[in-house]
C-alpha cells in the first residue's frame, strides 16, 4: 500500500475520513492494518477521537442580547439601503460608551495637548504658516502650560498647541463666517457605535460636524483648568449650538495636531473650518473616538450624517470634485510612548504619507472600498 | 428534498423578501444564523466583546450587500466567509484598542496589546462560557489557520468542503489542518492535567456522526 510503514502525519487526511467512517472499505482495511502494527498511530489516532468528541459535545454560547438590535439598528440606519429613519438629536454627547467606559482621553485641553505635542509636533513645525501665527500669541497662553508642562519637557511644541487651543487668532474661520443652514436637515446621528457602523460601511462621504451643546455646564469639573478657561470665556454667552471662534480654533488645532490634515480653503468650506480625508474603514472607530474625544474636550457635540447639509449642495459637490486631492489617514496603532504611564492609552490617526501642504498627488482610495472619504466642519 | 435543500430554499426565500425591503425577513434571516455567526467568532477570536462586534459588522456587511449574493453557494457560506474574513481583520488590529484598554482597567490593570488578548479570555466567567477555560486557552493557542478550521467543522459542525469554501483553501488542507489542531488541543490540553474523555473504541465507529452533517442553526 502506497503509505506503507509512514506514521500518520503522511496521511493526516485520510486519518480524519478514517475517524468519520467515511473511508472506502479497502482503504479502511489498510489503515486497521496499519493501526495494529502501529501503538504510536494508534494512540494519536485515540487522542484525536477524544479530542473530537469534547469538541462536538461542547455547547455553543447564545449571542449578546442586544446584539440583534445592534444589527438591525445598523441596517436600518442613515447609510442603508433600506430607508433609514432618523434619528433625534442627542442633546449631551454623554452617552456614546455604551459599554460603561469613559472616554479614552480626559476631558482636558491639557491632555489633548499633550497628545498634541506627540503627534502633531512635527507637522506644526512643518507648517510655517501655522507655527508663526500660534508663535505670536504663545506667551500671554498660560493656562494651559501649567498641567502640560508638568508632564512633558516639550515646551516647544507644548508653547505651539497651548497656544492654538487658547488663541484668538484664526486659521481660516475668518474667511468662512457668514454661511449658516439648519441641523435640522441634516439627519445626523450623535450616537458613537452608529457613527463607526456608518463609517464602516459608507458608500459616499460621511459628514462630521461640530457643535455647540445647549447645556451651559462646564464638562468637567476636576483638573479641567483650560477646558474651564475657554468654556467661562464662551459657554455662557454662546447661542445654544452655535461654536465660538475660541472653541472653533481649538478644535482646528486639535484636528491638525493628532490628524496633521491641513483645513481646506475657504471655497469649500462648510460655514467654517473643513477638513477632509480618506480614512481605512478598520480606523473608523478610531477617527470617531478622537473626534468625540475633541468634542468632549470642548463641551462640544460632534454629529454624524451621511448627507452635506442640505443648504450646501453646491460645496458638497465641488469638495467631492476635488476628492483626489485629500490625503489618507491612517491609525498609528501602537500606544504613544510618552503617555504609556499615563492612565490611558491612546493612538493618533496620521497622514499615510507625511504631513501635506495644500494640494496633494495622492491617489484618492476608492471610496465604495476599503475607505471612506470624511469630511470634518465645524459650525460657526 | 433534503435538509440542506430545504434550508437553503428557507433562506432563499427571506433572502428574496429581505431584498425588496422586508424587515421581519430581516430579523428571521438574522435568527436562523446569528448562533453559528456569533459561536464563530467567538471561537476564533477568544473573547465576547470582540465577537460581538465582528458578528455585528459581519451581519450588517452582508444585509447591506444581499445584492451582491448570487447564491452561487450556500447562503451560509457566503455569509461565514464575510464573518471569517472580519475576524481575520479583527486578529490582524488586536491593537491596544482604547475601549479594550478600558475594560481590561477594569479587569485587571493597566494593559497592552498583548493582555488585551491574554487577560480578556481569563476575565471570562466560565459560568457564561460554554467552553471550559483550559480548552478555550488550548484553542486561542493554536495558529489562526488551524484554529479557524478545528472551530468551523468540530466545534460548529460544517462540512469540510463548506468550511474549504469559506476559507478560501483546498478541502485536503483543511482535513490536515483539523488533524494537526486536534493534535495541539489534545496535547496542550494533557499538558494543563487534563483527561480526554474516553471513547472506548479503538474501531472506527459505524455510527459516528460526520463531523459535516450537523446541518444548519435550529
Amino acid at each position: 500500500m502506497f503509505w506503507g510503514d509512514k506514521h500518520v502525519d503522511d496521511w493526516a487526511e485520510l486519518a480524519v475520513d478514517y475517524l468519520d467512517g467515511r473511508l472506502d472499505p479497502k482503504t479502511k482495511v489498510e489503515v486497521d492494518r496499519h493501526l495494529r502494527d502501529c501503538a504510536e498511530c494508534a494512540a494519536r489516532l485515540q487522542a484525536q477521537r477524544g479530542m473530537m468528541k469534547l469538541l462536538q459535545d461542547a455547547c455553543l454560547d447564545d449571542p449578546p442580547a442586544d446584539l440583534e438590535r445592534r444589527v438591525l439598528d445598523g441596517i436600518l440606519s442613515p447609510s442603508g439601503a433600506v430607508k433609514p429613519p432618523v434619528r433625534p438629536p442627542v442633546k449631551k454627547p454623554l452617552t456614546w460608551w455604551h459599554r460603561g467606559v469613559r472616554p479614552w482621553i480626559p476631558a482636558t485641553v491639557a491632555v489633548a495637548a499633550l497628545l498634541m505635542a506627540i503627534a502633531g509636533y512635527g507637522l506644526i513645525r512643518s507648517n510655517a504658516d501655522l507655527s508663526t501665527k500660534t508663535g505670536e500669541v504663545a506667551a500671554p497662553s498660560t493656562s494651559a502650560d501649567q498641567v502640560a508642562g508638568a508632564t512633558t519637557a516639550r515646551g516647544e511644541a507644548l508653547g505651539a498647541t497651548t497656544t492654538a487651543a487658547g488663541a484668538t487668532t484664526t486659521l481660516v474661520a475668518g474667511e468662512a463666517t457668514t454661511t449658516s443652514f439648519s441641523m435640522e436637515i441634516y439627519a445626523a446621528t450623535e450616537d458613537r457605535e452608529a457613527m463607526i457602523t456608518n463609517l464602516e460601511v459608507a458608500q459616499a462621504p460621511a459628514y462630521f460636524v461640530f457643535q455647540g451643546t445647549s447645556s451651559s455646564a462646564p464638562g468637567d469639573d476636576q483638573s479641567s483648568g483650560p477646558t474651564t478657561t475657554i468654556n467661562g470665556q464662551t459657554v455662557d454667552t454662546e447661542a445654544a449650538n452655535a461654536v465660538s471662534p475660541e472653541q472653533a480654533e481649538a478644535v482646528v488645532s486639535q484636528i491638525v495636531a493628532s490628524t496633521g490634515l491641513v483645513p481646506l480653503d475657504s471655497a469649500l468650506s462648510f460655514g467654517g473650518p473643513t477638513f477632509a480625508a480618506y480614512v481605512p474603514r478598520d480606523d473608523a472607530v478610531r477617527l470617531v473616538d478622537l473626534l468625540q474625544s475633541i468634542g468632549a474636550s470642548l463641551d462640544l457635540t460632534v454629529s454624524q450624517g451621511m448627507e452635506p447639509p442640505e443648504t450646501e449642495n453646491q460645496l458638497a459637490a465641488r469638495l467631492v470634485e476635488r476628492k483626489s486631492e485629500f490625503p489618507v489617514l491612517v491609525a498609528n496603532r501602537a500606544p504613544q510612548s510618552a503617555v504609556a504611564d499615563r492612565a490611558f492609552t491612546t493612538s493618533t490617526l496620521v497622514p499615510a504619507s507625511g504631513p501635506t501642504d495644500g494640494g496633494t498627488e495622492l491617489v484618492p482610495p476608492d471610496d465604495a472600498g476599503t475607505h471612506v472619504l470624511i469630511v470634518i466642519f465645524v459650525r460657526n | 428534498m433534503s435538509a440542506i435543500e430545504h434550508e437553503r430554499d428557507a433562506d432563499a426565500h427571506l433572502i428574496e423578501r429581505a431584498r425588496g425591503g422586508d424587515a421581519e425577513a430581516l430579523t428571521e434571516l438574522y435568527r436562523r444564523h446569528e448562533h453559528r455567526v456569533y459561536n464563530v467568532a467567538l471561537r476564533t477570536l477568544g473573547n465576547p466583546w470582540d465577537a460581538a462586534d465582528v458578528a455585528q459588522e459581519a451581519f450588517i456587511k452582508a444585509f447591506r450587500n444581499l445584492d451582491s449574493f448570487k447564491g452561487e453557494s450556500r447562503f451560509s457560506t457566503w455569509l461565514h466567509r464575510i464573518v471569517v474574513n472580519a475576524a481575520y481583520d479583527q486578529l490582524r488590529r488586536q491593537r491596544p484598542e482604547p475601549m479594550e484598554a478600558e475594560i481590561l482597567d477594569d479587569l485587571s490593570g493597566p494593559a497592552g496589546a498583548a493582555a488585551v488578548v491574554a487577560s480578556g479570555r481569563s476575565g471570562i466567567d466560565p459560568a457564561v462560557d460554554g467552553l471550559s477555560d483550559p480548552l478555550r486557552q488550548a484553542l486561542m493557542s493554536l495558529n489562526e489557520g488551524f484554529r479557524f478550521a478545528v472551530v468551523l467543522c468540530d466545534l460548529l459542525g460544517f462540512p469540510y468542503g463548506e468550511a474549504a469554501e469559506i476559507l478560501g483553501v483546498q478541502e485536503g488542507t483543511i482535513k490536515s489542518r483539523i488533524f494537526r489542531a486536534r493534535e495541539a488541543l489534545a496535547s496542550a490540553l494533557i499538558e494543563a492535567g487534563y483527561a480526554l474523555p474516553a471513547t472506548r473504541n479503538p474501531e472506527p465507529q459505524e455510527g459516528v456522526t460526520p463531523a459535516g452533517e450537523t446541518g444548519e442553526d435550529a
